[in-house]
């Protein structure tokens, strides 16, 4: 997938640990892993804010596209 | 450690199963012939008897099945594995009891009523309730197969 969750690279910046984040946003750790990743479908708005507030920073600090024209024509299923 | 409390609803299915279970057994042995159940003439030593309970036994699995479900949608379990094996349980049960209904009952007590002597054809009994709940079963078990792939992809979404 072109989206990129550049998560790494914010925990980097705040110096914060994977496992404190998780721990503050309520999820486990294999997800917050996960989501670093990029193994999973999709983040909900409610674990992205979460996300921005514990981070400081804003929703496009967190993902990256990568421009790909055949995301047109990918079917959402 | 307290026992969990029971949901209305699967304490009511519970009752109806237990109730509708008894009420077969008096209707098909009959209060008579409940005193001398082993006797040599005892209705229930007649093959008929036990093969017009393959149906009603299939249903009332699903009737238990469906209590089992609203236990754990009481517990709040989100669409998980233990209700899909729930709703799969109903709908077999459905399924089996209304195949049972239509082709094996008939069939099974035509071959005992001729004693086996004629081995030929499938006797069919084509009601309309029994082929209703089949699909009704159907159903189920597809809404469940469904449901259990709409789970796993919001499990999917962190």
């Amino acid at each position: 997938m072109p989206v990129r969750v550049t998560l790494d690279v914010m925990l980097a910046r705040r110096k914060l640990r994977a496992r404190d984040v998780a721990d503050q946003i309520g999820i486990s750790e294999t997800q917050l892993s996960l989501l670093r990743t990029g193994k999973v479908r999709g983040m909900r708005f409610g674990t992205l804010s979460k996300l921005c507030l514990i981070l400081e920073c804003a929703p496009g600090d967190l993902l990256e596209y990568d421009r790909d024209d055949a995301d047109l024509k990918t079917s959402e299923d | 450690m307290p026992k969990p409390r029971l949901p209305m609803a699967a304490v009511v299915t519970r009752i109806v199963a237990l109730a509708l279970g008894l009420a077969l057994f008096f209707e098909q042995a009959g209060a008579s012939q409940l005193l001398h159940l082993d006797g040599p003439d005892g209705i229930l030593k007649t093959p008929d008897y036990w093969v017009s309970l393959i149906a009603p036994a299939f249903f009332l699995w699903a009737l238990w099945a469906a209590s089992n479900v609203f236990v754990r949608m009481d517990r709040g379990d989100a669409f998980g594995p233990a209700i899909v094996r729930g709703l799969r349980e109903i709908g077999g049960g459905l399924i089996l009891g209304s195949f049972a209904a239509v082709v094996v009952q008939p069939s099974l007590i035509f071959l005992i009523g001729n004693g086996f002597t004629e081995m030929r054809g499938v006797r069919f009994n084509l009601d309309v309730e029994n082929l209703t709940l089949a699909i009704v079963g159907l159903v189920l078990s597809a809404l469940a197969r469904q449901g259990q792939t709409l789970q796993a992809k919001l499990d999917s979404f962190v």
